[in-house]
This record gives structure tokens, C-alpha cells and sequence, in this order.
């Protein structure tokens, strides 16, 4: 299992991010306004945010200070990206047939390209960010708090955590310290679940079902139990960019595979009738 | 329901909240009221099939404490006509007085913390579907504020693209979902 989880941390993306080409200095070549970085796939693309506008401070027309009065967004191929799911989420759902591919194919080297936009007002989809890397911060502990409700019936055992320990807690992420945020993790984690904090990725739309560990006979669910009747194709399973085996115990793949927000994000890929 | 009853003819007393009852109410039984009215010449026996409709419809709600006929009779208020069309969200969130049994509906509590006004009624009818950016932009406009913090059983912030229905299936508490909300940040 720690092997497993030691994976997941460490897995990582390439991404090359080109920036809006109304914020560039004119006569700057294209290559000058891209920045090509390796993100972990589990953590927020928006933490990134400022040091791509500070890699590409001399190219853009107007002061940082400035840039502070816009807000900015991801797109790829013209899609908004949610920030609020995990950075490898967010590429597993818009690249879900390039992830089969390349779980099959060792040697595949994938680089996503993404654009950095940005306006006045945010796409729909998008959550604007007004209090900078403190509001990404509140929110990732707003959904540890949420999952510690759905395992445990309450959330006492995150709120019971030292202000020191939850600031020890983000930064494990920032600073991909898996030792801290395993530490500070199984404490609000059980062995024993009730409920199995699960995103379901369907279609452009995103489920959170009520997903017991237990079904009523008392034996363990599988993943395939809380995805049975979300498709009437034939689906794969993914997480963290691996297809998962739909009769896995639910239980044993969260606590393989959660996301560094404390739910475990699953992703659907209906397959062709013919496949 | 005899408390629903009360609530409704609470509400219809207060000025700023006439208007969103009359939006909130079923759009149906408002514009039936409102087709059923110029037929029956005679205001009393359109009086009686309105009560009609409404009991009929109150007996499919089939809600536990059932009201006695005169006292419903009392305390029913029918919608002017002309108040049949429901705005769109946020402000098609339906109070918990609304007539119409709706499958999608769920349940909240509103519960003020600090020196915010309580919502009136408290409990509110939503549909299941709906974001819950929707109730964050629903009580900044009834309670007139400009911030809102929202809180699931005193615990956590959910996204505001959780889905309304989703937070009620998981989190619930006798078939409500309790929603705590302040004006300023009360469980960082």
C-alpha cells in the first residue's frame, strides 16, 4: 500500500502554459510567453499562478501589481479549468482516452498544453479568487472538513488539530512532504469508514454520491457499486491517471488513491460500443 | 402543517416577504387558481373549489400531522392572480409554505449565526439540482448583505458548485439540510 500511495504522490505532469496574448508585449516571439513546468498531480494548478506570471514578468505589459486587479483562469482547448480539483483530475478528465493510451504504452511522453487567460470576470464554472493563495488554502481545509464528516459523522476529529499542524498540513503540499501530510492524514482518516468521501467525473459533470463502505449484507463495496447505472456503455475506471479494477473494495482504493483534498476522485471514460 | 400554515400566513403579513411568497408559490396551482376563476361565476363556489384543489393537494404531500379542514380553511392564502409566473433562480428557491409536492425538492434549515438576521421562515424548499452558489446568492439578496459564509452542520464551506441535492442526500438531519450563515467568517 505505501508503495502505492508513494506513487501517487510523486505523480507528476508536464505542462507547458502559454499566457494570453493580449497581456504580451508586442513582437515577442511565441516561445518567449510559455512556460513549461512539471505540476504534481495532486495540488492546485492556481498555486502555480504567481510563479508563471513571475517566470514571465519581463514579457508582460503591464506591472505584476497590476495583473493583481484581473483574474485568472486556465483553459484548455478553450475550456475553463476548475481549479478547485486536483491539477491531474483536471488532465485525467480532459484527456481521459490519452491516459488509457498511455497506461498501455511505458514509453509515451505526454506534455499538456494549456492556456492562461484572464478578464474581467470569470467563466461560470471557475471560482473567482479574491483572497489569493489564503483562499485556495481555506478552501482545500473546508473539504478536508467535509470529508471528515463523511467518514467519521462529524467533524471533530480536523477541528480537534492544532492551527500549527493545519498550516504544517498545507505546506506538506506546497512543499510535497508526504511524511507530513501522512501524519497529519491518517488522524482524520479511520480504518473503519462508514461512508467513502467519492467525486464521480461523468461527462463534463461531477457526482458526490453517498457511498457506504459496507452494503446492507455487511461485505465491503466495490467501485463498480457506486458507478453501476452512470452509464449505459461499457466504462473505465481512473484515478490519478490509472485505470482501477471495478471490483476493487472502494475502501481499499481510497486509501490507496485519495486526493490530497481527502476525497477519492474517480473518473468515467465510456468506452465505444465496439471496443 | 399546521405550522407550515402559520408560517405562510406569517409571512404573507411581512411586506418584503409577500413578494417572494407569491413568486415561490407552485406555478401551477397559481395559474389554475387563476384559469378556474373568471369560469365560476359564483365567488363562493370558486372559493370552495379552490379549497378543494389545495386540500387535494396537501393530501399528496402526505405529511404526518394532518391538518384539520377548518383550521386549513383558515389560514389558507391564495395567491393574487397574475402571481403565477415563478422567477428563475436564485429566487425560485420555495419556502417551506409552498403547496406543491415535488420530488426534486429538499429541504434547509437556515440558521443565523452572530448578529445576522434569521431567515423567515427558517425552513426552505430548493430544488435538489440547483448549485449551491444558488442559497449563497438567495441570502444575500433576502437578508439584503453583501458577504454571506454558509456552513453545513456548523462543520464546513461545501464549493459552490456542490449540488444542492447531493449535500442534502449526505449530510442531512431529519430530512434537512442544516445550512448555518454569517456575515463574517465564523469556522475558518
Amino acid at each position: 500500500m505505501n508503495a502505492i500511495r508513494k506513487l501517487v504522490w510523486d505523480g507528476a505532469l508536464n505542462v507547458e502554459v502559454t499566457i494570453d496574448p493580449e497581456l504580451v508585449i508586442k513582437g515577442i516571439p511565441k516561445n518567449k510567453t510559455m512556460v513549461n513546468l512539471r505540476i504534481p498531480r495532486d495540488s492546485y494548478i492556481m498555486n502555480y499562478l504567481d510563479y508563471i506570471l513571475t517566470r514571465l514578468e519581463a514579457y508582460i505589459r503591464v506591472n505584476l501589481k497590476d495583473l493583481k486587479e484581473l483574474n485568472f483562469w486556465f483553459e484548455y482547448d478553450g475550456i475553463p479549468l476548475s481549479w478547485n480539483y486536483p491539477t491531474g483530475v483536471l488532465y485525467d478528465i480532459m484527456n481521459t482516452k490519452d491516459v488509457i493510451t498511455a497506461a498501455r504504452d511505458t514509453n509515451h511522453l505526454n506534455m499538456w498544453r494549456i492556456n492562461l487567460t484572464c478578464g474581467s470576470q470569470v467563466p461560470r464554472n471557475v471560482i473567482p479568487i479574491i483572497e489569493g493563495t489564503k483562499q485556495i488554502e481555506k478552501y482545500w481545509m473546508h473539504q478536508w472538513k467535509q470529508v471528515c464528516f463523511i467518514l467519521r459523522g462529524s467533524s471533530k476529529q480536523i477541528m480537534s488539530i492544532s492551527r500549527k499542524e493545519g498550516q504544517s498540513f498545507w505546506e506538506s503540499i506546497l512543499r510535497r512532504d508526504m511524511e507530513t501530510f501522512n501524519n497529519i492524514s491518517t488522524r482524520i482518516i479511520p480504518k473503519k469508514a462508514r461512508f467513502i468521501p467519492v467525486v464521480i467525473h461523468i461527462n463534463d459533470k461531477f457526482i458526490q454520491p453517498v457511498a457506504p463502505s459496507l452494503n446492507d449484507d455487511g461485505i465491503e463495496n466495490k467501485v463498480i457499486n457506486i458507478t453501476e447505472g452512470l452509464s449505459s456503455s461499457e466504462i473505465a475506471i481512473i484515478s490519478h491517471g490509472v485505470v482501477i479494477p471495478k471490483k476493487s473494495s472502494l475502501k481499499e482504493v481510497y486509501d490507496r488513491f485519495l486526493s490530497f483534498d481527502g476525497f477519492l476522485h474517480l473518473i468515467i471514460q465510456e468506452q465505444p460500443a465496439n471496443t | 402543517m399546521s405550522r407550515l400554515l402559520e408560517s405562510e400566513s406569517g409571512t404573507d403579513t411581512e411586506g418584503d416577504s409577500g413578494s417572494n411568497l407569491s413568486n415561490s408559490l407552485s406555478s401551477t396551482a397559481a395559474t389554475q387558481l387563476g384559469r378556474e376563476s373568471p369560469r365560476n361565476k359564483n365567488p363562493a363556489l370558486s372559493l370552495r373549489n379552490r379549497l378543494e384543489q389545495f386540500s387535494r393537494r396537501l393530501s399528496q404531500l402526505d405529511l404526518e400531522d394532518k391538518p384539520d379542514q377548518s383550521g386549513y380553511n383558515e389560514k389558507v392564502v391564495i395567491p393574487p392572480e397574475g402571481s403565477s409566473s415563478r422567477r428563475k433562480s436564485p429566487d425560485s428557491i420555495m419556502h417551506d409554505d409552498d403547496k406543491e409536492p415535488s420530488t426534486d425538492k429538499v429541504k434547509i434549515k437556515f440558521q443565523p449565526i452572530g448578529s445576522i438576521p434569521p431567515m423567515r421562515p427558517s425552513v426552505c424548499k430548493i430544488s435538489g439540482t440547483q448549485p449551491f452558489s444558488m442559497v449563497l446568492i438567495f441570502l444575500q439578496r433576502r437578508l439584503k448583505v453583501d458577504n454571506i459564509y454558509c456552513y453545513v452542520n456548523n462543520s464546513f464551506a461545501p464549493s459552490p458548485q456542490q449540488i444542492v441535492g447531493e449535500l442534502w442526500r449526505q449530510f442531512k438531519v431529519k430530512d434537512e439540510l442544516i445550512i448555518s450563515y454569517c456575515g463574517s467568517v465564523a469556522f475558518g
